[in-house]
C-alpha cells in the first residue's frame, strides 16, 4: 500500500530512465554478439590464418604477468605498510597510490623513450661499455608488462591495505596473541582473510591490461584492442571488428562476473583503524630494505616517469604549437564535462529510482547500466558505431524521402557516439560513489519528508541533492578524469580531425616522438593526480 | 481520539503475521505509551498508524475518520499525524529554523515564522535556531525534532522510542521535560519504548505487547498490581509465584503460612494456584521467624535486593534499604507479608488470573509470625 502509493507520488521518469540506461548497456554487447551472423569470410580467414593464435598468446601472457606482478606488489606493499613501522611509512603509506594518476600508456611511452636504442639509458650503457649492438628491444612484452603492472598495481594495493585496515586487524592481533609469526600469520591468516579484495582488485586489473591499448601499442605487442583497431581502420571491415570484439568479451565476461562475486564476499566492513602501537616495529636493517623497496616502487611508478616527462615537456615546448595544445585542451575538457554531466546526472537517477521504487526489476536494471567497465573501450567504439550508424542511414533516407534532397549523416560524423560510450564505459564509477553516498543518508530522513508530504523529485531537491551535493561532485570529477584518460574509444569514434590530449598521445609515440608526447601526457597526470589527492580519503 | 479495530499487519514476503488483532482506543490529550520487548511489533505498529506500513485487516480511526484499514488507507501526510523518529531524522543540511518550517511551507512567511518562533521558544531552542543539527546535543535534537513534528498541528504525535538515543542522566531530565511538553501542548501522543521506567513514568495508559498482540492495556498500577496474564507480570518489575494451595473455607495457604481468605475463593477449594509476590510485597522483619536462606545481594545505591531462597526451593526477592546491614549470604532471615492485594494463577494456566482485591480487614494475610 505504502509502496505504491510512494510510487503514485514520485514520477515514472525515473524507472524508465533506469530501463533506458540498462537498454543502452545492453545494445553494444548484442550488436557485438549478433556480428557472427554476417560475418565477413576474407578478412575473418586472413586474421584466423595470421594473427589469432598471437593474439590470443600475446593476451595470455600479457595477463599473466600483469596480475602475477600486481598481485605481488599490491599485496606486498599493503601489507607492509598496514603492518610494519619503517622509516617514511606513512609518507608512503599514501605515495604509493600515486602511480593511479599516471595512466598506463604515459608510463608506457615514458620507459620506451627511456629505454629504447637512442635513449639515455642505452646509450650510456653502450658507451660505459664500447658496444654498438641494440642491448634489448624495448619493443616487446616484457616491458608492456612492466609498465602495465606499475600503472595497476594500485588497485591491489588500494583494496588490500583497505582490507587489511578493516577486517583483520583484530585477528591478527589475536593470531599474535596465540605466538604465530608474521609470516605464518601472513600465508595463514592475511591472505585468505583478504581474499575477496585480493581476487575483486585482480579482476579489475584484469580488466584493465585486456582492455589496454595504448600501451599495448606502444611496445608493438598485438593484442585484441590493437587487432580490433585495425580490422576497423586497416582493412575497413567493421564486422571483423565487431567479431574480434566478440572474443574479447568473453574473458571480460569471466572477470566481470568474478569482480561481482567478490564484491558481494566483502560484505560489511568493520571500522576499525590501526592504531599506531599495533605496528610491528622492525629492526634497523629490515626496517630500511622496506624502504628501499617501497622508495624504488613509488620512484618507478611516479617520480622517474613525471620528472622526465617534465623535462621532455620543457625541451618540446618551443616545438608545440600552443594554439593546437588549446584546442585539443579544449576538445578534451569538453568531451569529459559532457562526460561527466551526463554519467553522473544518469547515476544519479539510477541510484534513485532504486531507492524511491526499491523492486527487483530496477535492481536488476541498475546491474545492466553499470556493467559497461566490464567493456574495453575499443569493443564499445565499435559496439556503439554500429548501431547509431544504421540508425543514422535510416534517419537520412527518411529525411531525403520526405525533402526529396539527399541528406548528410547527422549523428555519425559528431559527439554522439563517444558520448554514449564514455556513458556506458563509466556509468559504474560514478554509481558506486553516488550508491554508497546515499547509504549513509538514513531512510526516517525519506519518512520524515513523506510525513509532511514530499515526495519523489520534490525530495530529491529539498532533501537528497543538497546532502549529496559533494559527492555528486566527486562522482563527476572520477568520470572525468577517466573520460580524459580514455585513449581508444576516443580516437576510434571522434568526429573526423578532432583531437583530444589522449588521441594526440597515440599520434606522437606512434611516430616515436616521445618529448612531444610529454606535453599532453604531462596534463594528463596532473589533472588525474586530482581525485587520487582528493578522494584517497575518502574513509570517512 | 484514536480508536485501533482488530489490527493486523504481515510483512511482504512473510507468512508471519507482525501484529495479530490489536485494538485499542485512546482518548484526546492522553499519553499512550506501547511498552514490549524488541521484535513484539510495537514499531510496526507506530508505523501502521503514521501511515508508513499498510495494515492487512482491521482498522484504524482518528477523530472519527478511517484512515487505514486492508481497503482504505490515507497517505502519511494527509493523516495529521505527527511523527518523532528514532533517531530524530532531522534534516542535517537545515538550520534548526528550517527543519522546524519543513512541514509548513504552505503558510505565509510572516505566520511561518512566528509558528517557528513560537515553537522554538517552547521548546527552549530559540538561541539555537541558527544551527545546525550537528551542532546540537543529543536532548536539543529531541526537542528539534518534536518542535518539527508539532509545527503542523497535528492531531496525534507518535514518538519511537524517543529516549533511546540518550544517554542515562539525560534520559532522566528529558522524559520530565518531554512529559511536560507533551501536557503543556495538550498533544494526544503515542510512544513506544522497551523501558518500563519510561512508560511509567510518562504514559496515561500503557498497552504491554508481545509477539504481535496487546496483552494488557492499562494504567501503569493497574499493570503492575493487577496484571491479567503471568507474562504481563513476568514482564513488569520482578516477580516470583508462590505455590499455594486453597483450603475448604477460602484460605490461601503456603509456605509462608495462610495468605488470604475470601469467600469467592472457595469455589477453588482443594486447588493448587500460584501466587504473585513482588518484592515490595516481602518485608524484612527480624522478628519473624528466620525461614529464608540469604542466596545473593544485588546492591543497588538506593536500595539492596535480596535474593531468598525458600524451604520448599522456590526463590523471592526482597527489597531493602541500602543501609541494612548485619545479613550475610547463606544466613537465615526472618520475613513477612505485606501485600494490600493478591494475584492468583490457577496453577500453570497462564493466562487466568484472579484478582483478590481490597482485603477485607478479616481476610487481611495473616503474616506467618513465630510458630509456637
Amino acid at each position: 500500500m505504502k509502496r505504491r502509493y510512494r510510487f503514485a507520488q514520485t514520477s515514472p521518469v525515473w524507472r524508465y530512465i533506469s530501463y533506458a540506461a540498462a537498454g543502452l548497456v545492453l545494445v553494444p554487447i548484442i550488436i557485438i554478439l549478433a556480428s557472427w551472423t554476417s560475418p565477413s569470410p576474407e578478412i575473418w580467414q586472413h586474421i584466423v590464418t595470421h594473427s589469432l593464435a598471437r593474439l590470443v598468446l600475446n593476451s595470455v601472457i600479457l595477463l599473466i604477468g600483469v596480475l602475477t606482478g600486481s598481485a605481488v606488489l599490491g599485496l606486498g606493499l599493503a601489507w607492509l605498510t598496514t603492518q610494519f613501522e619503517f622509516p617514511g611509512r606513512a609518507f608512503f603509506d599514501k605515495a604509493l597510490m600515486l602511480p593511479f594518476a599516471i595512466p598506463s600508456y604515459v608510463l608506457g611511452f615514458v620507459y620506451a623513450g627511456l629505454l629504447d636504442y637512442a635513449g639515455p639509458v642505452q646509450t650510456a650503457v653502450r658507451q660505459a661499455f664500447g658496444v654498438q649492438t641494440e642491448l634489448w628491444n624495448v619493443r616487446s612484452m616484457p616491458f608492456a608488462i612492466i609498465c602495465l603492472t606499475l600503472a595497476l598495481y594500485p588497485y591491489v594495493y588500494f583494496l588490500c591495505r583497505d582490507a587489511f585496515i578493516s577486517q583483520g586487524q583484530q585477528m591478527i592481533e589475536a593470531a599474535r596473541s596465540l605466538g604465530q609469526s608474521y609470516r605464518q600469520i601472513f600465508w595463514r591468516l592475511a591472505i585468505p582473510l583478504a581474499t575477496p579484495w585480493l581476487v575483486g582488485s585482480l579482476s579489475l586489473v584484469g580488466m584493465e591490461t585486456l582492455a589496454d591499448f595504448g600501451t599495448v601499442s606502444i611496445f608493438v605487442v598485438d593484442t585484441f584492442t590493437t587487432a580490433i583497431y585495425k580490422a576497423w581502420f586497416g582493412f575497413f571491415s567493421l564486422q571483423a571488428a565487431a567479431q574480434l570484439a566478440s572474443l574479447l568479451l568473453v574473458p571480460m565476461a569471466l572477470l566481470y562476473v568474478l569482480d561481482q562475486r567478490m564484491n558481494r564476499a566483502r560484505g560489511f566492513q568493520t571500522e576499525q583503524r590501526i592504531s599506531g602501537s599495533s605496528r610491528q616495529v622492525l629492526p634497523a636493517f629490515q626496517a630500511w630494505s622496506a624502504f628501499l623497496v617501497a622508495a624504488l616502487i613509488f620512484a618507478l611508478g611516479f617520480v622517474l616517469p613525471v620528472i622526465q616527462l617534465g623535462q621532455w615537456a620543457v625541451d618540446a615546448w618551443p616545438k608545440i604549437a600552443v594554439d593546437r595544445l588549446w584546442l585539443i585542451s579544449v576538445n578534451s575538457f569538453k568531451l569529459a564535462f559532457i562526460s561527466a554531466l551526463l554519467v553522473s546526472g544518469l547515476a544519479l537517477v539510477l541510484v534513485y529510482a532504486l531507492r524511491f521504487f526499491g523492486s527487483p526489476k530496477l535492481r536488476l536494471s541498475a546491474k545492466l547500466a553499470t556493467l559497461g567497465y566490464a567493456l574495453p573501450g575499443s569493443v564499445l567504439a565499435v559496439g556503439v558505431y554500429l548501431p547509431i550508424n544504421w540508425m543514422d542511414q535510416r534517419l537520412a533516407d527518411a529525411i531525403e524521402w520526405v525533402s526529396g534532397e539527399p541528406s548528410r549523416l547527422l549523428l555519425t560524423g559528431g559527439m554522439t557516439v563517444m558520448l554514449l560510450g564514455m556513458c556506458i564505459r563509466f556509468m559504474a564509477v560514478a554509481y558506486a560513489s553516488l550508491f554508497s553516498a546515499q547509504q549513509r543518508i538514513s531512510t526516517s530522513l525519506d519518512e520524515a519528508a513523506m510525513n509532511f508530504g514530499v515526495y519523489g523529485w520534490q525530495q530529491m531537491r529539498r532533501l537528497h541533492l543538497p546532502l549529496l551535493k559533494s559527492s555528486l561532485l566527486s562522482a563527476a570529477l572520477l568520470v572525468f578524469v577517466d573520460v580524459l584518460k580514455e585513449m581508444p574509444l576516443t580516437l576510434m569514434t571522434r568526429p573526423f580531425g578532432w583531437d583530444t590530449l589522449s588521441v594526440r598521445i597515440f599520434e606522437y609515440t606512434s611516430e616515436g616522438e616521445w618529448a612531444l608526447a610529454a606535453v599532453p601526457g604531462l596534463c594528463l597526470v596532473l589533472i588525474g593526480l586530482m581525485p587520487v589527492v582528493l578522494m584517497k580519503p575518502k574513509r570517512s | 481520539m484514536l480508536r485501533i479495530d482488530a489490527l493486523t499487519h504481515s510483512y511482504r514476503n512473510s507468512s508471519e503475521a507482525t501484529l495479530r488483532g490489536i485494538s485499542m482506543q485512546l482518548h484526546r490529550g492522553k499519553i499512550a505509551c506501547l511498552l514490549g520487548a524488541s521484535g513484539c511489533g510495537k514499531t510496526t505498529l507506530l508505523r501502521c498508524i503514521a501511515g508508513f506500513e499498510g495494515v492487512t485487516g482491521g482498522e484504524i480511526t482518528l477523530n472519527g475518520e478511517v484512515i487505514a484499514s486492508a481497503q482504505h488507507w490515507v497517505p502519511p501526510e494527509k493523516r495529521r499525524i505527527g511523527v518523532v523518529f528514532q533517531d530524530y531524522a532531522l534534516f542535517p543540511h537545515l538550520s534548526v529554523r528550517d527543519n522546524v518550517a519543513f512541514g509548513i511551507r504552505s503558510m505565509k512567511a510572516d505566520a511561518r515564522r512566528y509558528k517557528v518562533d513560537s515553537l522554538l521558544r517552547s521548546v527552549d531552542l530559540f538561541d539555537f535556531a541558527d544551527r545546525y543539527p550537528a551542532e546540537l546535543s543529543g536532548g536539543q535534537r529531541q526537542r528539534v525534532a518534536l518542535a518539527r513534528a508539532l509545527a503542523p498541528e497535528p492531531e496525534l504525535l507518535l514518538l519511537d522510542e524517543p529516549f533511546s538515543n540518550l544517554d542515562p542522566r539525560l534520559r532522566e531530565r528529558m522524559k520530565h521535560e518531554l512529559q511536560q511538553l507533551l501536557r503543556n501542548f495538550g498533544v494526544t501522543a503515542v510512544l513506544v519504548t522497551h523501558n518500563q521506567d519510561e512508560a511509567f513514568d510518562i504514559a496515561d495508559e500503557i498497552g504491554v505487547m508481545a509477539g504481535g498482540r496487546i496483552l494488557q492495556w492499562g494504567t501503569a498500577y493497574e499493570l503492575y498490581h493487577k496484571p491479567r496474564s503471568k507474562k504481563v507480570a513476568e514482564f513488569l518489575g520482578m516477580s516470583t509465584f508462590l505455590p499455594a494451595q486453597v483450603s475448604d473455607d477460602g484460605c490461601l495457604h503456603s509456605e509462608l503460612g495462610e495468605l488470604v481468605c475470601k469467600e469467592d475463593l472457595k469455589t477453588m477449594a482443594g486447588k493448587k494456584v500460584l501466587v504473585l509476590l513482588r518484592p515490595d510485597d516481602i518485608v524484612h522483619d527480624d522478628q519473624a521467624e528466620p525461614l529464608a536462606t540469604l542466596e545473593r545481594i544485588a546492591f543497588r545505591g538506593m536500595y539492596q535486593i535480596y535474593y531468598l531462597r525458600l524451604p520448599s526451593g522456590s526463590e523471592i526477592q526482597c527489597f531493602t534499604s541500602s543501609h541494612h546491614h548485619g545479613h550475610e549470604i547463606g544466613c537465615k532471615m526472618g520475613i513477612r507479608l505485606d501485600m494490600q492485594h493478591a494475584v492468583i494463577l490457577h496453577d500453570e494456566e497462564e493466562l487466568t488470573v484472579e484478582q483478590v482485591d481490597e482485603l477485607p480487614q478479616q481476610g487481611r494475610i495473616n503474616l506467618p509470625k513465630k510458630r509456637p
